[in-house]
C-alpha cells in the first residue's frame, strides 16, 4: 500500500494550473470528458464520474521490467495460463477446423481458470493468458460493488477534490480492482508510477475471430454495470489481442498512465461513452480495431504523449501512440482526443459516425494543453453523416440504431431504459464533418481521402485558453497555429475502401462530394508559444508567450508537391475562399466573428430541455444538428 | 532523464475564492445590490455594442459583453434570462455567458449530473461579475414571423437593448 506524496491531492476538475513551469508534467488531474469515474460521494442522480490525476510516463525511460519501455511486441514465449468457459470445447467444436481447433482443443486439457480476472491475479511478470472461446461476464467482479466499503479510508483510496467531491486514488484500483473494473491489471505496488508486478501480460482470444471471445457488461445500466471492461493502470508492456468487449459505462478498454501498450485485433462496441480510451500513456499502439455504436468516440487516444514535440525519443519514435488499420463507425466519432499530442493515425477507416475525427482544447483538466504534433496520414474518412440528434417522436415498434427518426426523444429517457445498442450521444458534434481540429498546434491532416461527409471535409478552429483553466493573459489565443493540410483528396471515393490497398499519393476514384466547403477555417491564426518538451521536459516555456517567428501558419497546400485536390485535380473548396498557401501566414490575427459567432450557440445544447440550439450553424444556415442534405456525386 | 514530477498542493494555484455574496441566495437572476451603473439605473450594460448575426435560416446570434455597473458582485444564470419583444411577449432564446465554443467536462447521455459550481462557470450556464467587472453574454433565437422582432434581454431587474440590425 501506498499513499505518495500529492496522490489523489488534486482537484479533478480542477480548472487551476500549477504555477511551476513544470506544470505541464506535474499534471493537473484530468477529468471528465474523461471525467471518469463517478465520483464516490456524489449524491444519487449525479452520474459524472472523475478521474485522479494522471502524470505521462517518461518517454525516455529505459527502467521498465524488460529492459525497455518500448511498444510491445506479440510473444509466443513465456508462462502460458489458460481461461475457459464450461462451453469453450463445444463451441471450438462446433465453430473450428484444422490446426486451430485441434490447438485449442489441446488448450481446454490446461484451462484452471473460469475468470479473466483470476488468471491476472495469478499472473506474474511476463504472462500469457489465453482465453478460450466463450462469453465472459465475471461474476465475482460483478459482486464487488462500488464504492467498496473495504476502500473507503479517506487519504488513501479516497480524496476531496476541490469541488468536495471524492475520487478514487490509484491505490483504490489496485486493492479494489473490481469496484469500477470488470477486469483489472494494476501494476505499480511501491507507488512510483512505474509497473513492476503484472507488466508485460498478454491477454489473448483464442479464437478464429474477435467475437469467438466476448468480455460482456450490462446492456442497459443498473447496479451491476461497470464502468470499464478492462482497465490497464500503470501496466507497462500489456498486449491485449483477439477478443471483443461490449457494454461498458465508460470504457470497453482504458489504458491509464502505461508506459507501453498494444491492442491488436480487438472490437469494442457499445459503450455509453468510449470504446477505447487511452490517458496519459506512452508507447501505444491500437492496432487492426473495430469500434462502433460508442456514445462518445470509438477510439480516444487523449491527453497524448506530451514531450516529443516532434522530436523522436530514445527509442527513435516521433509519435508516442499509432492508430493504425482500425476500423471505427457508427459512433458519435470515430476517433477523439482531448489533449491529442503525439499521436499518428494511420490507414484507418472513419465513417458512418456522425463526425470521422475530433482533437481539441475545449476541456478543462487535461494534461498535455495545448494540444500538438499529432498527424493523419492515409485514412479514408467518409460517410459522416449518422443522424443522431434527429427529431419527431420515437416510431411505434422497436427503436434500433438504424431508426432514422425520433433519436433526441430516445436518448431522453433514463439511461436504465435506453438500449446500449442504440448511440445516444455524450456532446454536441456539427453532423456530417470529417476531421475537427479546435485548438490545435502543429497538426498534420496528410493524404487522406475525405468524401461523402454531407457537411464539410475538415474544420479548424481556435479555442481560448481559458477554456482549458488556462488564464495567462499572454496565452488567451495560443491555439489554432502552424496546422498543416497537404495531400488530401477530397470528395472522391477511391477504387477500395482497404486502406492498405489505395494509393495515398495519387486522388483517383469517382466522384462523391463532400458537403460545402471542403476546408472549413474560423481564420483564426494563434501566437506561438513555444513548448519545451525535450530539453526542459515542460509543455509550455516558462513566463509570457513571446510569440516564436518560425514563419509557419495554418496552411492549406496549394502548390508544391503535395497539394491538396479535389475530383480530377480541381481546386477543393473552402471557407474562406482563399485559404493560405504552405507553410502559411506567420501572424497571429482573430478568428472572424461572424464565423466563431455561430459557434457559441452550440454550448446550450442540451438532449433534455434544448436539442436544437439556434443558430448553432456550420457553415451558417447548417444546423449542427440536422443530418444536411447528401450533396451527391 | 525524465521522470514524472509529482504534483505538490502547493504548485496549484486556486482562483481567489468569488465572495460570497447575498447573490447567491438569489435563485433565479441573481443580483446583489442594484446601485446603478447601467441604463436606466439597472446594473447592467453592453460593455460596447454587441454583435447581431443573422443566418439564411432566420437565426439571429447576439454576442457582446456586459459590464456590472453596481456596487456589488452580480450573479447571475443564463437560464433565467428572457427574451422579449417590444410589447414583453416573451421569444423562445438560448443564452450562454461565452464568447467561444466549449465542451462540457461531463456527458450529456449520463442523464441528471450535479454539475459543479466551478464546471457551470466554464461553461458559462452561470457568470459572477464583480463590481465594474465584465462577462461574454450570447443570445440565440430564431426570429419569429411578423412583427415579433425581439427587442431586449431581461434579467429581472432590467434589460439590455437588442440592436434592430445585424452587424456592430
Amino acid at each position: 500500500m501506498f499513499n505518495g506524496p500529492g496522490e489523489g491531492q488534486l482537484s479533478v476538475l480542477a480548472k487551476h494550473r500549477s504555477s511551476s513551469p513544470l506544470r505541464g508534467l506535474a499534471v493537473v488531474a484530468f477529468s471528465a470528458a474523461l471525467t471518469a469515474a463517478a465520483a464516490l460521494v456524489l449524491p444519487a442522480g449525479a452520474g459524472a464520474h472523475s478521474e485522479r490525476p494522471s502524470f505521462f510516463p517518461d518517454p525516455d525511460a529505459t527502467n521498465c521490467v524488460g529492459g525497455s519501455c518500448d511498444f510491445p511486441v506479440y510473444r509466443t514465449t513465456g508462462t502460458q495460463v489458460v481461461v475457459c468457459q464450461r462451453d469453450s470445447r463445444q463451441r471450438i467444436q462446433q465453430t473450428e477446423t484444422g490446426s486451430l481447433r485441434r490447438k485449442n482443443l489441446k488448450l481446454v486439457k490446461q484451462c484452471r481458470y473460469h475468470s479473466i480476472q483470476d488468471a491476472v491475479n495469478a499472473a506474474s511478470n511476463g504472462y500469457r493468458i489465453e482465453i478460450l472461446p466463450g462469453v465472459y461476464t465475471e461474476p465475482n467482479s460483478l459482486r464487488e460493488p462500488h464504492p467498496d466499503p473495504n476502500c473507503s479510508t479517506p487519504g488513501v483510496y479516497l480524496t476531496t477534490n476541490a469541488e468536495g467531491d471524492s475520487v478514487p486514488t490509484y491505490q483504490y484500483q489496485h486493492d479494489c480492482p473490481n469496484a469500477q473494473n470488470l477486469i483489472a491489471i494494476t501494476g505499480d505496488t511501491n507507488g512510483d508510477r512505474i509497473c513492476d508486478s503484472k507488466c508485460n501480460l498478454q491477454i489473448e482470444g483464442t479464437g478464429s475471430t474477435p467475437t469467438d471471445v466476448v468480455i460482456e457488461g450490462d446492456r442497459y445500466s443498473g447496479p451491476t454495470q461497470k464502468l470499464n471492461g478492462i482497465r490497464a493502470d500503470r501496466a507497462d508492456g500489456i498486449y491485449l489481442r483477439n477478443f471483443a468487449v461490449e457494454y461498458f459505462d465508460f470504457n470497453g478498454v482504458y489504458f491509464l498512465e502505461t508506459n507501453g501498450f498494444r491492442l491488436d485485433n480487438v472490437l469494442s462496441r457499445w459503450s455509453r461513452e468510449y470504446g477505447v480510451l487511452s490517458f496519459a500513456s506512452d508507447h501505444g499502439i491500437y492496432e487492426n480495431c473495430e469500434a462502433y455504436g460508442n456514445g462518445d468516440s470509438g477510439l480516444y487516444p487523449g491527453s497524448g504523449p506530451n514531450a516529443r514535440h516532434g522530436m523522436p525519443d530514445v527509442y527513435g519514435h516521433v509519435y508516442g501512440i499509432e492508430v493504425r488499420n482500425c476500423d471505427s463507425h457508427g459512433n458519435l466519432m470515430g476517433s477523439s482526443a482531448t489533449a491529442g499530442n503525439g499521436t499518428w493515425y494511420h490507414h484507418d477507416r472513419f465513417h458512418d459516425n456522425a463526425v470521422g475525427n475530433v482533437t481539441d482544447a475545449l476541456v478543462s483538466g487535461h494534461p498535455g494543453m495545448p494540444p500538438d504534433f499529432s498527424k493523419w496520414s492515409n485514412n479514408l474518412i467518409y460517410s459522416n453523416n449518422k443522424p443522431l440528434f434527429s427529431d419527431g417522436p420515437i416510431p411505434p415498434g422497436e427503436y434500433t440504431d438504424d431508426t432514422p427518426t425520433g433519436r433526441d426523444e430516445y436518448c431522453k429517457q433514463p439511461p436504465d431504459q435506453r438500449d446500449l445498442r442504440v448511440v445516444c450521444p455524450s456532446f454536441m458534434v456539427p453532423v456530417g464533418s470529417g476531421t475537427v481540429l479546435a485548438g490545435t498546434n502543429s497538426d498534420v491532416l496528410q493524404s487522406n481521402y475525405y468524401f461523402d461527409n454531407w457537411r464539410l471535409g475538415t474544420l479548424l478552429l481556435y479555442v481560448p485558453s481559458t477554456v482549458r483553466g488556462e488564464n495567462d493573459a499572454s496565452r488567451q489565443n495560443d491555439t489554432s497555429n502552424n496546422n498543416r493540410q497537404e495531400g488530401n483528396c477530397m470528395g472522391v471515393r477511391p477504387p477500395s475502401l482497404d486502406p492498405n490497398q489505395v494509393n495515398f499519393n495519387t486522388c483517383s476514384g469517382t466522384l462523391d462530394r463532400n458537403g460545402t466547403p471542403d476546408f472549413w477555417w474560423d481564420e483564426e491564426e494563434g501566437a506561438d508559444c513555444p513548448e519545451v518538451g525535450w530539453d526542459g521536459k515542460a509543455d509550455q516555456q516558462p513566463g509570457p508567450c513571446v510569440d516564436a517567428s518560425d514563419s509557419l501558419g495554418n496552411c492549406w497546400a496549394q502548390t508544391g508537391p503535395s497539394p491538396n485536390r479535389g475530383f480530377t485535380g480541381a481546386q477543393p473548396s473552402s471557407d474562406p475562399l482563399v485559404l493560405p498557401d504552405c507553410p502559411g501566414i506567420d501572424v497571429p490575427r482573430p478568428p472572424n466573428a461572424s464565423k466563431s459567432g455561430l459557434l457559441v450557440p452550440c454550448v446550450t445544447w442540451d438532449p433534455q430541455a434544448n436539442t436544437d440550439p439556434p443558430g448553432c450553424e456550420t457553415p451558417a444556415g447548417k444546423s449542427w444538428f440536422d443530418v444536411p442534405p447528401d450533396p451527391g456525386p | 532523464m525524465f521522470r514524472p514530477i509529482r504534483a505538490r498542493r502547493e504548485d496549484v494555484t486556486e482562483e481567489p475564492r468569488m465572495k460570497r455574496s447575498a447573490a447567491l441566495a438569489l435563485v433565479a437572476l441573481g443580483i446583489a445590490g442594484c446601485s446603478g451603473g447601467g441604463d436606466n439605473g439597472s446594473p447592467l450594460a453592453w460593455q460596447e455594442s454587441p454583435r447581431l448575426i443573422t443566418t439564411p435560416t432566420h437565426a439571429r446570434v447576439l454576442i457582446g459583453r456586459v459590464r456590472n455597473g453596481s456596487g456589488d458582485q452580480l450573479v447571475l444564470k443564463a437560464t433565467s434570462l428572457r427574451l422579449l419583444d417590444a410589447e414583453g411577449r416573451r421569444v423562445p432564446a438560448s443564452a450562454v455567458f461565452l464568447a467561444s465554443f466549449v465542451k462540457s467536462n461531463f456527458p450529456h447521455n449520463k442523464g441528471a449530473l450535479n454539475i459543479p459550481e466551478e464546471e457551470q462557470l466554464r461553461l458559462g450556464e452561470v457568470a459572477k461579475i464583480e463590481p465594474g467587472g465584465s462577462a461574454p453574454l450570447t443570445v440565440s433565437w430564431r426570429e419569429p414571423p411578423g412583427p415579433r422582432t425581439a427587442a431586449r434581454v431581461a434579467y429581472g431587474q432590467g434589460s439590455l437593448p437588442v440592436p434592430k440590425a445585424p452587424g456592430g
